[in-house]
């Protein structure tokens, strides 16, 4: 006869050897792991050596703090711009061809040296001489897309055409 | 399919079929294309505008234009791509981009993928935050300020789950997605399937489970985060190096975050999903496309409902009963105690003194196994299942007609039919996807319904007939329109010579249905016969799906024959869109059955008694194996009172809480002189055992499922064992081995290929056929082709001719004048079942935490009673209380118990010991009872927050017409021909 019954009497596994078996554990997984461990080893003592392990170990434990004090920074108007321009100045010192530039300046002064020329004396330009350049085709082709390119950075949604 | 076309896609020609989209075609062809509302699953939503094509000169939605002949696509063009980026603007404008710090930042982030996709840097519009709160229901989470308004929530809840509560409120001075009338997520009618979920490109509907869990920089303090988005924000000049830093941090996450494919442990339906886990903790359940089943359907149970996984009260080692307790043991001490008093009981009273259920919630190696281990290393066929409290009858009633036990076709058959009938299944709440299937055909595509049934549950209310038979009287109504259609002519003469066997016999049989004589027994008038008749005759195709309220009843077997009897006069078997569909209830109850562990058959139906069949298994386990039938669940018991079953092993199933007449069952339990039980949970059964041996969920063991359809898919294993628990097979294999037998399987992989060798029906099932999301239907032939359709060549009968079954009414269960509530039962959508797995989900738990009675306003006002009244329920077999919510979905004096309670108000305390004529299956729902007012009134047994006191909001779909008659909205494709 065996009545219902729900009290259950856990296994009592010592301290002891709980402590034992994830010692075990430990000692596997570094025994499988040797040279691995070694250079981890070697990285942390460098680490040690220098100063750097307890700054890193204290920046973890508060790193919530850290992050909160970053952000807070960055988020102020003149650190966001500064920042923000700066990567502005990188996106833009990876657009321009520098090397481009670079070979056109060295091909001139090669072309001078070459031809054992200095730049020519340049006259003083007056309103008549600009509007007569005007009318070279190619500084008004270089002016044309200059207003182009003005008036589509201007255009506004609403403007009728 | 429609007819081929040629089309022309940036200069390419390309063939298409006119029935598909731009959209469909460009993605098949594997060119690019941005979408974010379009979903292979939902269709044209046509709300992003972010997949803009030229066509013939015109930018349009490519997803909301079919192709036609000599149609010029440009996918490239500068127009397109202007219009592509405005319509991008606009969604950016409603969802801020702080990928690294988002949970849903997992590779598979629609929007992000988009942008990055499309090479756009940087966004014309700011992000604009919305007027409105975070919506925290209790399983998900609904962000308004990161939603886009796509609409994939709202067409998948009105048009592929159909509850009907998202929608759209595009009036509002700023659009959101509102649950019914407007109201928070869990005072709606939600039903938490999740489906809105799983379908939203982006991380404005969340599980509360994936939140600060997914990423390594999510778990991070509101303030503080919102500083590290302003600051990502701040510094950013183009989307490039955000996203550089937010895919690498994506790809971090799937070092600790694993995917695993498994399939469903609770209903029938076999919904099969991809779960996310990261050590133990589950994260998220997504269906995918490819699931077989469901496609990207689920239910709350199967989306949400896995907290029996790493509930603390699983059990993780051996227990043994010493005195009035259990004490904790390792293995080796548990293996070698149950070995052994097995061996001395079969030794002392025989073999035939131990009795083995197995469980329908394990695999179908385990089922095979477990049989194997009766009649193999005991020696005995007392073996069974739960389909015994369930499914037999209709097993019962196809073996007799059309000779397989399953479902004549497949879900696909279902949603495809002209009329579906659903007999005693409130399928919406016991298979909730596969009742999303008949609720999509029905609301999208013409299908009808029909629904008998005693209440008028949700699937009775939507139906075009809904038939309130008197309980117990199916067969009656049944036969009655199946002679109508006959006396009509309307029965399919050349189906019934070419391929059916017995008309006459059985035609002579139905005399006595007349419908005057029907409506006399069923309650149901003559008219509704004859407009029931009269749709089936109008149908070309029709399928029939019965449950419990069909075969819990002492004629189950007869009312499953009669139904299939119907589906044979009118030639509704072996066609596409037709037959008869049993609905199982759990998720291997079919493969459980399938797979041998029944007293009378082998795996596959083989049968015990055919000598040719026992010498091939004799042969290849090397034993004498006994070819008289065994004991059935029921019979085991009675045996136990008997005196003649000592000692039994019960694995999965609470049988002193499913079991009928429970107080009968304890009692047995209680002079076994050995008991062993296989559980995850100290269960009322295990309560009563000797031994418990802690056995493994599906989320941790390998192994097959087979669903309603046939459909065996394989589950793949997430997770390692919970502390020292076991899968049931590795526990079969161990204790086999003690017994001196040298089981040497090494996976289930190894024990389903000794069982497909078995077994004809299998012969072509092997593991890598069922790799991920692939999946067979049997029976499937030595080379692989297995069969969604069943009978489309011939019956599974030896002349290949179906058989009609001739039945009387022999039974007729009534309510007396002194027990005159009937007490109806059965599940209800929350739990599963008794909900011994679904109460250690804390969300299901507070949204269900008890059973309650459904009692009619008409029932209650005669009693004087209300809302919240206590009463007491009794009758010759026990009794019960419970508390009373009043509903209209039931009438008269019929109650309805829900199953999920294991206290009090157990339905079983008051069902008894009558069962099913043929099969011996209780009759559950032939309950009659007097009720006993406790209290008049009190506080409600339903939640302020269930979805039963939500009110659905039915639309069509996401209604885009009305975004874009508002005047903020213009389509990007007309802003650039204006601009240009």
């Amino acid at each position: 006869m065996a009545d219902k019954i729900t009290s259950i009497k856990r296994m009592e596994i010592p301290k002891e050897k709980i402590r034992q078996d994830n010692l075990q554990e430990v000692l596997d997984a570094l025994a499988d792991n040797k040279d691995a461990m070694l250079e981890t080893i070697r990285f942390f003592s460098l680490l040690h050596k220098e100063g750097n392990l307890a700054m890193i170990n204290a920046m973890v434990a508060y790193q919530e703090t850290i992050m909160g004090n970053v952000s807070y920074e960055f988020n102020r108007a003149e650190n966001g711009t500064i920042i923000k321009n700066l990567f502005l100045l990188l996106d833009l010192l990876g657009m321009l061809n520098l090397s481009g530039v670079d070979q056109l300046s060295n091909r001139l002064t090669r072309q001078r040296m070459v031809e054992d020329k200095t730049y020519p004396d340049v006259e003083k330009v007056g309103i008549f001489d600009l509007m007569k350049a005007l009318k070279d085709p190619e500084v008004n082709r270089v002016i044309s897309i200059l207003l182009l390119s003005l008036k589509g950075v201007g255009k506004n949604k609403d403007d009728k055409k | 399919m429609g007819k081929q076309i040629e089309i022309m896609i940036d200069g390419q020609q390309y063939m298409a079929d006119e029935e598909q989209t731009v959209i469909q075609v460009i993605l098949e062809k594997n060119l690019d294309i941005p979408h974010i509302c379009y979903h292979e699953g939902l269709g044209a939503i046509e709300t992003c505008d972010t997949c803009a094509v030229s066509i013939n000169g015109e930018i349009h939605r490519a997803c909301g234009t079919y192709v036609r002949e000599g149609m010029n696509v440009l996918t490239n063009s500068s127009e397109v791509k202007e219009a592509q980026f405005k319509a991008m603007d606009t969604i950016l404008e409603h969802h801020e981009l702080y990928c690294t710090v988002c949970d849903n930042n997992n590779g598979d982030c629609e929007i992000h993928n988009t942008v990055r996709m499309m090479g756009m840097e940087h966004q014309l519009k700011p992000f604009e935050p919305k007027p409105y709160e975070t919506d925290n229901g209790f399983f998900y989470r609904y962000e308004p300020d990161q939603c886009i308004l796509c609409g994939r929530c709202v067409e998948v809840c009105q048009t592929v789950e159909v509850n009907e509560t998202l929608s759209i409120d595009w009036e509002l001075d700023q659009p959101r997605v509102i649950w019914d009338d407007n109201v928070p997520i869990d005072q709606s009618s939600c039903v938490s399937c999740g489906q809105c979920v799983t379908v939203c490109p982006c991380n404005a509907l969340m599980e509360n489970t994936m939140l600060g869990e997914a990423g390594y920089l999510t778990d991070i303090k509101p303030g503080i985060l919102r500083s590290m988005i302003e600051t990502t924000k701040n510094v950013e000049t183009g989307f490039g190096p955000l996203f550089a830093v937010s895919d690498s941090e994506a790809k971090m996450r799937q070092d600790r975050i694993k995917k695993t494919k498994t399939v469903c442990t609770y209903c029938g339906v076999g919904c099969s999903f991809n779960v996310f886990t990261k050590g133990r903790e589950i994260l998220k359940v997504e269906p995918e496309l490819e699931s077989p089943a469901n496609g990207i359907s689920s239910c709350i149970k199967g989306k949400f409902g896995w907290g029996h996984i790493n509930s603390e009260e699983r059990l993780t080692r051996p227990l043994i009963r010493e005195g009035d307790s259990f004490r904790e043991a390792d293995w080796d001490e548990a293996l070698t105690y149950v070995a052994r008093r097995f061996k001395e009981i079969a030794d002392q009273n025989g073999p035939d003194s131990l009795g083995f259920i197995a469980s329908s919630k394990a695999t179908n190696e385990e089922s095979y196994l477990l049989q194997k281990f009766a009649r193999q290393v005991i020696g005995t066929n007392n073996i069974d299942n739960c389909s015994r409290y369930c499914q037999a009858p209709a097993t019962k009633g196809l073996f007799r007609t059309v000779g397989y036990g399953g479902d004549a076709g497949s879900m696909e058959d279902i949603a495809s039919a002209d009329l579906v009938i659903l007999v005693g299944s409130n399928t919406a709440e016991s298979h909730p996807v596969l009742a999303s299937k008949i609720k999509r055909s029905h609301k999208l595509f013409g299908q009808k319904l029909i629904v008998a049934d005693l209440r008028k549950h949700e699937m009775g209310q939507r139906a075009d007939l809904y038939i309130h038979p008197e309980p117990g009287t199916d067969l009656v109504w049944l036969s009655a329109v199946t002679k109508y259609i006959i006396d009509q002519g309307w029965h399919d003469q050349e189906f019934l010579e070419t391929k059916v066997n017995g008309f006459h016999e059985y035609l002579a049989s139905l005399s006595e249905f007349t419908l005057e004589a029907a409506e006399e027994v069923t309650g149901i008038s003559k008219e509704t016969m004859i407009k029931t008749a009269e749709m089936i005759h109008e149908s070309k195709k029709t399928c029939i799906c019965w449950a419990m309220g069909v075969t819990q009843h002492q004629i189950g077997s007869d009312t499953s024959t009669a139904i299939s009897n119907l589906l044979l006069i009118t030639g509704n078997y072996g066609k596409p869109g037709t037959g008869g569909y049993p609905l199982r209830g759990h998720n291997n109850v079919q493969g459980a059955s399938d797979f041998g562990s029944m007293p009378s058959y082998f795996a596959g139906y083989q049968k015990i008694s055919d000598q040719e069949i026992a010498a091939k298994f004799e042969e290849a386990w090397g034993t004498k194996i006994p070819t008289e039938k065994g004991l059935d669940n029921h019979k085991m018991v009675e045996a136990i009172h008997k005196g003649s079953l000592k000692a039994m092993y019960v694995t999965g199933e609470d049988m002193g809480i499913v079991d009928s007449h429970i107080s009968y069952v304890t009692k047995a339990f209680k002079k076994l002189e050995f008991f062993v039980v296989q559980d995850m949970f100290l269960t009322d059964t295990a309560q009563y055992a000797d031994v418990v041996l802690p056995a493994s969920p599906s989320l941790e063991k390998e192994g097959t499922f087979t669903n309603t359809e046939r459909r065996i898919q394989r589950l793949y294993q997430a997770l390692p064992p919970l502390g020292e628990s076991k899968p049931d097979w590795e526990i079969y294999k161990a204790l086999a081995n003690e017994l001196g037998f040298n089981w040497d399987y090494s996976s289930p992989a190894d024990i389903m290929e000794e069982a497909a060798s078995l077994t004809p029906m299998f012969a072509g099932v092997r593991y890598d056929r069922l790799e991920g999301f692939e999946s067979l239907m049997w029976p499937v032939a030595e080379d692989g082709r297995d069969t969604p359709l069943l009978y489309t060549e011939e019956f599974h009968f030896e002349d290949g001719k179906a058989k009609l079954y001739p039945l009387e009414y022999t039974h007729h269960y009534q309510t007396t004048e002194e027990y005159d509530f009937h007490a109806n039962n059965g599940r209800i959508l929350e739990h599963f079942h008794e909900g011994n797995m679904t109460y250690h989900t804390e969300g299901i738990e507070k949204k269900v935490p008890n059973s309650w009675i459904e009692m009619s306003k008409e029932a209650a006002d005669e009693l004087r009673i209300e809302e919240g009244a206590k009463v007491r329920l009794k009758n010759k077999a026990g009794e019960t209380t419970g508390r009373i919510h009043i509903s209209d979905e039931v009438t008269g004096k019929e109650l309805y118990l829900p199953l999920n309670d294991n206290g009090k108000s157990a339905v079983n305390y008051l069902t008894n010991n009558t069962v099913d004529k043929d099969t011996d299956t209780p009759a559950y729902k032939e309950v009659a009872v007097k009720l006993e007012v406790l209290k008049e009134k009190g506080d409600s047994p339903l939640p302020l927050f269930n979805y039963r006191r939500g009110h659905r909001n039915p639309q069509p779909g996401v209604e885009v017409g009305r975004k874009w008659q508002r005047e903020d909205y213009a389509f990007p494709g007309n802003e650039v021909k204006k601009n240009g």
